[in-house]
């Protein structure tokens, strides 16, 4: 097991007894629960480090809560963790207890371990309040749900460092599973539109005085991502890729973002604001770079323009036909 | 002392337990009434499967359940064909079906690792079930690239596809690590004499409470779905049984659950073998009209049932989803009547009840 940080040797003493965790589960599909029984044969396998469940919140060395958290459930959650040892670490795994995700907007789901208090960029919903504040996790576990290596390795680490990992050691493992590309994007917002679990959101990065060059930020908030890949195949650009690989483990759900910055530029004709065009798209595209003056026009200037350069119709028609043969397609 | 205690099953169960809450009374050392109660887990399925378009409620309506996705997905799309009368390629329901049965293996060694865990089996045991469960699980991700909550489905056939022929090697003989956990399961699982007789539902027991799934043809119901009325999917094309047993205790629906998982078997075999050619997905994708329909599909743990109403922007108007653990959940209070309170996990256990698909 590859686990960052000082405490990966396996004749720690710290491994001679299993780790015990005792499990919260809130609710949810089912698939956490799944991923989680998993941990069983993990540390079966294990040389080293192993863990067990124990069923007496006393006696647990480690909390770890997946699942939609419902108010009913949350009395309950509220009143074991009364009965934790105050040492104990806290572990959140699963989209659901960390970002509501799909459930939030429910409206009974009390919700996610972390709140918007803390400036939580899953809270791209303002209206989303969470009134969870006691249970703030050491440590977060993506992913819907997450693998059981992940899981694993987020218990590892609690348990090895109690959660006091170095900043660059708990960065040596972190990597993104969605892959941005901006230089691709065309901000055409397909992708926010067609996100299930509100977890892209496209926002002008910040208020655009006169003579300024102004920007669109792209969000992409990996805790409150499920991997369904809708996204990926919509993007008519491609520059969004789920790769599957790398780990989602984080100290603070903040870091679960992904940003993407794409410049704005004035219409040469109009003056407003637009996206920049992705010219390395567009020459994939078309083979070919069109006339520059075309690729600084706004999409009505654009269309504008083309309707008298065109003239007629029956013109445009003829143009469209040849561009066919031309291309073969 | 009253001769009535009421006893709860704490919906936080020991380790992993799921939180659903089972009450009993018990009268004379005896269970005298069960209730369940709902409420713990719910999240509104149906309620946000309105606000959404019909592609999130696929990913939606997919969350219902992490053991057993793909049926919710396929009753879905199932249901929408049919309204939009399109006929999906035959590859596509090949894969559809072989997601399917992978799955059902994976869903009934829940249970069985249950039951092992309950009757404190050998670690080895318990190890070799999950193994093979993980197996079960390898396999999901080879084919879709997902262990869990795997985004197969789509209106018109599928999304992922069986590409290299030596995925379809792998998946066949990973299909021999199932031989073992499930011999040591019969071997030593389902040896002990305490299983015998427990929890016993009679067949009108079973009719009369609409039982579904494994628990009706533990009673000697031949129900199933993936028979009846001709099939769906891939099924009318493969060769497979339907094993019952009239015995209607807790040992005959873990038998039932391990036939079945042989019999999944056998399907895989099949399908991996005779994986016809063609389009993943009618090509152009299919015009999905507005109305009413309902469809239903065989879950691991029984008959899963959609009614839904499209409206003209193809918003879902109105769904009713009926999931197998709500069906049997009348079954399963009349199994608990008379057991002795000792035994009612282990009857619990063996008719398998869900929370997710339960409190949606
Ligand atoms: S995070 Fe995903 S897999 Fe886990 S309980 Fe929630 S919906 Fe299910
Ligand atoms: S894969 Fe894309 S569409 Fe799906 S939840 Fe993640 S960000 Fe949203
Ligand atoms: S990522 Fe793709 S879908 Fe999203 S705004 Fe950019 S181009 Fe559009």
């Amino acid at each position: 097991m590859n686990v960052a940080g000082e405490c990966s040797s396996p004749n720690d003493p710290r491994y001679s007894q299993p780790y015990s965790v005792f499990v919260f589960n809130a609710g949810g599909c089912g698939g956490c629960e799944f991923e989680v029984l998993s941990l069983f044969l993990h540390s079966q396998q294990s040389e080293g480090f192993r863990c067990k469940f124990v069923s007496q919140p006393e006696s647990a060395d480690l909390i770890l809560l997946f699942g939609s958290l419902k108010r009913e459930a949350y009395q309950v959650l509220k009143a074991f963790l009364l009965r934790f040892n105050p040492t104990c670490q806290r572990l959140a795994v699963g989209a659901c207890a960390i970002a509501g995700t799909l459930f939030k907007s429910a409206g009974w789901i009390a919700a996610p371990c972390a709140g918007t208090a803390q400036g939580l960029p899953h809270a791209f919903d303002s209206s989303w309040q969470n009134p969870i504040q006691e249970f703030s996790p050491n440590l977060y576990v993506a992913g819907c749900p997450p693998t059981p290596e992940d899981i694993w390795q987020g218990l590892h680490r609690l348990a090895c460092c109690s959660g006091r990992l170095s900043a660059e050691a708990a960065r040596g493992v972190e990597t993104n599973r969605i892959e941005f590309h901006s230089e691709l994007c065309l901000g055409c917002g397909l992708c926010q539109q067609i996100c299930p679990a509100q977890a892209i959101r496209l926002s002008i990065a910040q208020e655009l005085a006169v003579g300024e060059a102004g920007s669109i930020l792209v969000e992409f908030n990996q805790a409150a991502c499920l991997f369904c890949s809708l996204c990926e195949q919509l993007c008519p650009t491609g520059c969004l890729k789920l790769r599957g690989s790398g780990t989602l483990i984080r100290q603070r759900p903040q870091e679960f973002v992904v940003r993407g910055c794409l410049s704005l530029v004035r219409c040469l004709n109009c003056q407003g604001w637009m996206v920049a065009m992705p010219k390395d798209f567009i020459k994939q595209t078309l083979g070919s770079l069109p006339d520059q003056r075309w690729l600084e026009l706004c999409p009505t200037c654009r269309k504008i323009a083309s309707a008298r350069y065109l003239k007629t119709a029956a013109e445009g028609l003829q143009h469209l036909h040849q561009l066919i043969q031309e291309r073969g397609c | 002392m009253s001769p009535t205690s009421r006893l709860p099953l704490d919906p936080y169960l020991p380790a992993i337990g799921s939180p659903l809450t089972i009450e009993y009374d018990l009268q004379h050392g005896r269970v005298s009434q069960v209730r369940v109660s709902l409420g713990y887990a719910q999240r509104g399925i149906e309620h946000l499967a309105k606000k959404q378009n019909i592609w999130q409620n696929l990913i939606l309506l997919q969350r219902i359940c992490g053991i057993c996705p793909i049926s919710h997905t396929l009753c879905f799309c199932q249901t929408l064909e049919s309204l939009a009368k399109v006929q999906i390629p035959r590859r596509a329901a090949y894969l559809r079906t072989l997601v399917a049965e992978i799955e059902r293996i994976q869903s009934h060694l829940l249970p069985l690792i249950c039951l092992a865990a309950h009757l404190n089996a050998s670690s080895s045991c318990l190890r070799l079930l999950f193994e093979a469960r993980e197996a079960a699980a390898a396999m999901l991700c080879l084919l879709t690239g997902k262990r869990v909550n795997y985004d197969v489905n789509q209106i018109g056939g599928v999304r992922v596809d069986l590409k290299k022929a030596e995925v379809a090697q792998t998946m066949l003989s990973m299909l021999g690590s199932f031989d073992r956990p499930l011999d040591e399961a019969r071997g030593s699982l389902l040896r002990h004499e305490r299983l015998k007789g427990l929890g016993f539902l009679s067949s009108q027991a079973a009719e009369s409470s609409l039982a579904t799934g494994p628990v009706a043809r533990a009673s000697g119901l031949a129900r199933d779905l993936r028979k009846e009325g001709g099939g769906y999917a891939a099924y009318p094309e493969l060769k497979f049984q339907i094993p019952t047993s009239s015995r209607g205790d807790v040992l005959a629906r873990y038998e039932i659950r391990i036939l079945e998982i042989i019999e999944s078997i056998r399907m895989i075999r099949q399908i991996l073998s005779s994986l016809p050619q063609g389009k993943l997905s009618v090509d152009p994708p299919p015009l999905l009209l507005p109305g009413q329909a309902a469809g239903s599909v065989e879950a691991p743990r029984g008959e899963n049932h959609y009614q839904l109403t499209l409206s003209a922007h193809l918003q879902i108007e109105q769904i009713k989803i009926t999931t197998p653990t709500e069906y049997n959940l009348e079954a399963l209070k009349m199994m608990l009547m008379d057991a002795q309170p000792e035994d009612v996990p282990l009857i619990v256990a063996s008719a398998d009840p869900c929370y997710a698909c339960l409190e949606r």
